[in-house]
């Protein structure tokens, strides 16, 4: 990191401020970064640690509640906080430009792609009017929209998801910017798309030589991008420097935990623990006279921890916040517990078996008030799966491959349109759940996504758990009620005083702990949990995991885990099930899944993954294309479509065969298994 | 862990007549409207002591002039009745058949719009129709003709209201229900067993208590102009009961000459409107403020 | 798009046929009152008796709906003008004609005489209003929305919500008593003849401003709040972040997605607007079909009733069509779905 006398970027001890409705709320304090020309820097972090709203000061949009209460921002040694309105706008028109999370809400729903990309270039005095459209149809090639011309024309809501954030994208760099943030840009897209997508940004950035601020929680694509990194706690960096050496090697208690909460996806479930960290990320509303982040430390030592702490070099070039990072070697770290022994499975009886299960939505456009015309939209096609007691079967596929519809068919939510699902040896096909017994009721229950809507927010935790114990549990007294509800707060570890709290008031991950406690309160044989940590935080997300696992263990109940995150499935599942527009494309045991022969989607999967310790990417080519919905008149393979090994007039024609490569692992392939798996990733 | 819970359970605590305390100093519009309202109906609860005549007596020998005098602060109307002592009692009819009448609309809308919300399909399908068929009546047109031929009377007011008003309500809440239906604890519910009924009015219609309460005092304001617009089409109370919309109508012949007896009843509705939509004001501005 | 289209038309004429039907059981549900009124107080009780037989009162009422419907649409002959029941009801245009609403007792010639101009003059009432409040709403609630929460939108809140609470009658008492009685610079009503010594654009001046005042004030809350909303979205802070002038992206990204709603809500306006217009007509004893429908409904004129409720629930039915095509052409996430 080479000192030049102006940076491109400097943040100087940035403090800003909020104004809630009761107060002040300290979102970033003490700030300060430099960014070269052409570099690019990570800040990561979890959510409400402050790097939006730093990302956001750079950009001088910090909303009417938000002020900059102390510090510099200098862009190219001019201060931000002293320009004028026209100096912004020009600055915004050619020196900083944005990438958002959600492509989709980022861009005007009424107004056309190709208006909305020639108004970066009209805001350009110079630029001549006939000199527009061409630009802009330069730019759309360049980040890959297929057809550019068409797509001028369309309006956001007709492309997808990938497509609209390759628009923000060729917006962001038709201003040539000298800087782009980047505010989690690939968040909300599917893991071979988000590939796609930081493969495009790699090159975008290569022959535009602009810098970059990544923000991401995501540690393995920070890796993968940037060279240098920054992490944010409270409000804080609390660690700086190279990103192999962060990531690496890291110095702070936080980021030590942040990596040490990262799931592997080359190793197995018995070859490492996941850790997690204790409590949550405090909202600071003065500046902090003691270590932030001592309340959640380990290595915590009262009279060390609790002055103010700044930050200073520590060892190979990397910055630390922390006043005990010389002898954090000594310490011994936290005793991980041991984990419960498995218990022995009986093979012999089927929990659950799902056989062809197909589900066909019916679409009817809103205006449609007499119409029968409809258009289908299948989710699952012939699905077919089994699990046996205290097993558990991990789901993976990325969005819109049918796992949902499937818990859902499962949990008797919706109606399979064709197919067999058999609970516990009843047949429960096409009975939602009002119509089962109280018996198959209980026997399956669900664990949700979104901490935010699985308890009303209006109830309490006790009624909410009381509730459960009465119906899933069949207690009926009131003292046994209480004392099964202190029983399940104790199983998902949250203290009795919660009872009294109203769920809306929870944290997401004491949320999803109530959830699980709910799940299990009837003893049930069979849990699906959906998504169950696909919007917690890191360090949270490991501990749901690990509750799961502890809780599965001690009661012997079988778990139907579905995931997008592929690490997740790999630590928690016995079995792997890999769907892909509502097939299944291969499915066997852990390890077998995740070595190779793979089912060539099961490899692009894999290799979409950025990993924490590889280093910068390896030669890689992402998987092209979306995945579209499946309709009932597509034939063949339903992966032919993106697959590069498909064969023509064979596996566009065709439906493959299912190979039996193994013991219980099934890859449906037209290829021949020695074909499969010479990938990157093996 | 358990420190920052305890911090949460602390920061979750305080009374209901704390929170109220909280949102009263942060709203004043909320204020200036309640203020109003308990004034309105301190006057109707009131009236038999504070009104300083009958309602209905003639005071011909008193007033020569019907304008405001010292004995008649308001002045009289051409029946030369006390107009004071009649908005004073006019308060009662008012804020009886109103919430009545609205309370009515929003037991039917309710049970209207949540069945076809959270039932769906040909439950819907009819509820949806008779709304979409009863919104498209211009309110006025329903009123006059409901009342044309049924004949004024108290009982008519209300059934002519909640026709007009339960639609609209119906509406909403068929809306919010089919928003809170897909949230995961709904299907929980449903996962454990819970029955229909339960779900939707333990889980669902908890949740959607403050777009209904905000609803309830914008209605209330329009409930309140209805029947002071019937009152003035000559389709209200029957005479000689004081009726704020009727004194209005009584007095726009003598308009010319005596404005007043036309101008206070007027601004009594105006007033106790305006009430209602502060207190409607206030609560969505104290929703968004969090 | 066009399904969509044939798809709203139809379902507005089930609406329609509907409304007609409510109507006609509001109305005539009891056969006994339909002879009676339609004889008027002074026939014997002999003359309704024999009325009743004649228009076969006793049917079902779904059947006589039916022939009500089919007088109405010129399918069958008007049993009222038939010579032998003595009425004396005629009609230049023949007893079967589209748009056959029958003869008022109250004013003892054929409905559609008389229906027409009245309606004219109320659509001008109308048109006059809209073309006041549309502009104006837009104007201020932009202003006020994009100044969310400063004192300029808090005044303009405040003056709203105020004026959103004065009821038409009322706001005509207090314009009246200021303009007429005090001022004496407009006529007190708007019989829209010159014989009282006011010309006519004076006597539109109070009865649009009355119906303007309170429609504005609800019409502007409503475009605030969605222009509001608008400027709180992503894709106005992409337009603020690529450098466009305050101007450009309100005119740009604000207007056209923050109209979308309000469009629906000033067209739904039409039903307020209508409500409004029977009190202004009244109170200012303006000629227009909101102060017959009021007469017809104090005088029992069965047909006179059925003919204006019929007239304004159809165009309230038609401005809502026209609402939600108008909401679907603007919104290119439906249009092109």
């Amino acid at each position: 990191m080479a000192a030049e006398a102006t940076p491109l970027l400097r943040i100087e001890d940035l403090e800003i401020r909020y104004r809630g409705a009761d107060r002040e709320v300290l979102a970033v304090n003490d700030v300060s970064l430099e960014l070269g020309a052409g570099e690019c820097m990570a800040l990561i972090g979890e959510s409400g640690c402050g790097k939006s709203t730093v990302a956001m000061s750079v950009m001088r949009y910090l909303g009417e509640n938000g002020r900059i209460a102390q510090g510099r921002i200098l862009f190219r040694g001019q201060d931000l906080g002293t320009m004028t309105e026209a100096d912004l706008r020009a600055l915004r028109r050619g020196g900083i430009a944005m990438v958002y999370q959600d492509a989709s809400s980022a861009l005007n729903p009424t107004m056309k792609i190709g208006r909305q990309l020639a108004e970066v270039l009209e805001t350009h005095e110079h630029a001549e009017a006939g000199s527009i459209a061409p630009r802009v149809l330069e730019m759309l090639r360049k980040v890959g929209i297929p057809d550019p011309e068409g797509t001028m024309g369309r309006y956001p809501h007709q492309l997808s998801g990938g497509q609209q954030q390759r628009i923000v994208i060729a917006m962001a760099f038709l201003a040539e910017p000298a800087l782009l943030i980047l505010d989690e840009p690939t968040t909300a897209l599917d893991v071979t798309v988000e590939a796609q997508i930081i493969e495009l940004l790699a090159r975008m950035r290569e022959e535009h030589g602009t810098a970059m601020l990544f923000i991401s929680h995501n540690l393995g694509l920070v890796r993968r991008v940037c060279e240098r990194v920054s992490v944010m706690y409270a409000g804080q960096i609390v660690e700086r420097g190279a990103t192999a050496t962060i990531l690496g090697a890291p110095q702070h208690p936080y980021t030590q935990g942040l990596v040490s909460c990262i799931p592997r996806l080359d190793r197995g479930r018995a070859d490492y623990r996941l850790n997690s960290i204790p409590g949550q990320v405090p909202r600071l509303s003065s500046a902090p006279r003691r270590c932030t982040f001592m309340d959640r430390c380990h290595h915590a030592v009262p009279g060390e921890c609790d002055t103010r702490i700044d930050i200073g070099p520590a060892r190979s070039s990397v910055d630390v916040r922390c006043a005990r990072w010389k002898d954090l070697g000594k310490d011994a770290g936290p005793e991980a517990p041991a984990r419960e022994p498995e218990m022995p499975r009986h093979r012999r009886d089927c929990v659950l078996s799902v056989e062809n299960m197909c589900k066909t939505y019916e679409l009817r456009s809103p205006f449609d008030l007499f119409g029968k015309r409809s258009r289908q939209v299948r989710a699952g096609e012939s699905i077919s799966i089994a699990l046996s007691p205290g097993e558990t079967l991990g789901i993976v596929g990325e969005s819109g491959c049918g796992k949902s519809t499937l818990a859902r068919v499962i949990m008797g939510l919706e109606a399979p349109s064709s197919g067999r699902v058999v609970v516990l040896g009843d047949d429960v096909t096409g009975k939602q759940v009002e119509q089962r017994s109280r018996e198959q009721v209980r026997n399956v229950q669900m664990v949700f996504q979104n901490p935010d809507s699985t308890l009303n927010p209006l109830h309490t935790v006790g009624f909410i758990l009381d509730r459960a114990v009465k119906l899933l549990g069949g207690v009926r007294d009131r003292d046994g009620r209480r004392r099964e509800v202190e029983r399940l707060l104790d199983l998902v570890r949250l203290p009795a005083e919660v009872m009294r709290m109203r769920a809306g008031r929870l944290s997401g991950g004491q949320k999803q702990r109530v959830a699980v406690a709910r799940a299990f309160a009837g003893r049930p044989a069979l849990v699906v949990a959906d998504e169950p940590t696909s919007a917690l935080d890191t360090s949270v997300k490991t501990a749901i995991l690990e509750l799961l696992l502890s809780v599965q263990k001690q009661t012997g109940t079988a778990l139907v885990f579905i995931s997008h995150d592929l690490a997740v499935v790999r630590y928690i599942a016995d079995r792997v099930c890999v769907m892909y527009l509502g097939h299944v494309l291969e499915t066997g045991g852990v390890e077998e899944v995740f070595e190779p022969p793979f089912h060539p989607y099961t490899q692009a999967l894999l290799d979409a993954v950025p990993s924490v310790d590889q280093d910068i990417a390896a030669p890689h080519r992402p998987l092209e294309g979306e995945a579209t919905s499946w309709t009932p008149q597509s034939r063949g393979c339903p992966f032919s479509a993106r697959c590069e090994s498909s064969i023509e007039g064979l596996c566009d024609i065709q439906s493959p065969p299912n190979l039996e490569t193994g013991e219980n692992h099934l890859i449906c392939c037209h290829l021949p298994v020695s074909a499969l798996g010479q990938g990157a990733f093996a | 862990m358990s420190a920052t819970m305890d911090n949460e359970i602390r920061a979750g605590s305080g009374s209901p007549a704390s929170r109220w305390g909280r949102a009263l100093a942060h709203s004043p519009i909320l204020c200036v409207g309640l203020a109003i309202l308990f004034f309105w109906i301190a006057v109707a609860v009131l009236a038999p002591w504070i009104a300083p005549y009958a309602p209905n007596a003639q005071h011909m020998t008193a007033v020569s002039d019907l304008g405001p005098s010292a004995h008649h602060w308001f002045g009289a109307d051409s029946l030369h009745r006390d107009i004071l002592s009649r908005i004073i009692w006019g308060a009662r009819p008012v804020l009886l058949i109103a919430p009545v009448s609205l309370i009515c609309a929003y037991v039917v809308g309710i049970s209207a719009g949540l069945a076809a919300g959270y039932k769906g399909g040909w439950v819907d399908e009819v509820v949806s129709r008779v709304i979409d068929v009863l919104l498209s009546f211009p309110k006025i047109v329903l009123y006059v003709v409901l009342i044309a031929s049924l004949g004024p009377s108290a009982l008519n007011i209300v059934l002519a209201i909640v026709l007009s008003s339960s639609p609209g309500i119906a509406r909403l809440v068929r809306g919010l229900a089919l928003d809170i239906k897909t949230r995961d604890f709904v299907a929980a519910a449903r996962t454990r067993g819970e029955t229909s009924l339960y779900i939707v009015f333990v889980e669902i219609l908890p949740l959607a208590r403050g777009p209904l309460i905000v609803d309830f005092c914008v209605r209330m304001g329009y409930t309140i102009i209805a029947i002071g617009v019937l009152g003035f089409l000559g389709l209200g109370l029957p005479p000689p009961d004081p009726d704020w919309g009727g004194m209005v109508r009584d007095a726009t012949p003598i308009l010319n000459v005596y404005p007043h007896a036309a101008l206070f009843p007027s601004l009594a509705i105006v007033t106790l409107v305006s009430a209602f939509n502060l207190i409607a004001d206030g609560l969505q501005e104290l929703d968004h403020g969090r | 798009m066009n399904t969509i289209l044939i798809r709203r038309l139809a379902s507005s004429l089930v609406t329609m046929i509907a409304a007609s039907f409510i109507i006609f059981m509001l109305v005539e549900a009891s056969p006994g009152n339909v002879a009676r009124k339609t004889l008027g107080p002074f026939a014997s009780e002999e003359q309704v008796l024999l009325l009743y037989e004649r228009l076969h009162l006793n049917d079902p009422v779904l059947v006589r709906y039916g022939r009500w419907l089919g007088v109405l649409v010129g399918l069958q002959a008007d049993p009222l003008q038939d010579p032998d029941l003595g009425l004396g009801f005629e009609d230049p245009r023949g007893d079967r004609y589209f748009g056959n609403f029958g003869y008022s007792s109250m004013m003892n010639m054929p409905v559609a005489d008389i229906i027409w101009e009245r309606l004219g003059n109320s659509l001008k009432l109308a048109a006059l209003a809209f073309a006041t409040i549309v502009p104006l709403a837009i104007l201020i609630g932009t202003y006020a929305g994009l100044r969310a929460n400063k004192p300029a939108d808090r005044a303009v809140t405040i003056v709203t919500t105020m004026l959103a609470s004065i009821p038409e009658f009322a706001s005509a008492v207090i314009l009246a008593s200021v303009f007429v009685v005090w001022l004496g610079w407009l006529p007190g009503t708007s019989p829209l003849q010159t014989a009282g010594g006011w010309p006519i654009y004076l006597q539109y001046i109070l009865p649009v401003t009355v119906l303007a005042l309170y429609v504005t004030a609800y019409v502007t809350r409503f475009v605030r709040t969605s222009v509001m909303e608008v400027m709180q979205t992503p894709y106005v802070r992409t337009a603020v972040l690529k450098g466009l002038k305050p101007r450009q992206v309100v005119a740009r990204h604000v207007m056209r997605n923050a109209m979308m709603a309000p469009f629906t809500i000033i067209l739904l306006q039409i039903n307020w607007l209508i409500s409004g217009v029977v009190v202004t007509e009244v109170v200012f004893a303006y000629p227009g079909i909101g102060r017959m429908l009021l007469e017809a409904a104090m005088f029992g004129d069965i047909a006179l009733i059925e003919a204006t409720s019929l007239i304004t629930v159809a165009i309230a039915i038609s401005t809502q069509l026209v609402g939600d095509v108008g909401y679907v052409l603007l919104n290119p996430r439906i249009r092109l779905s």
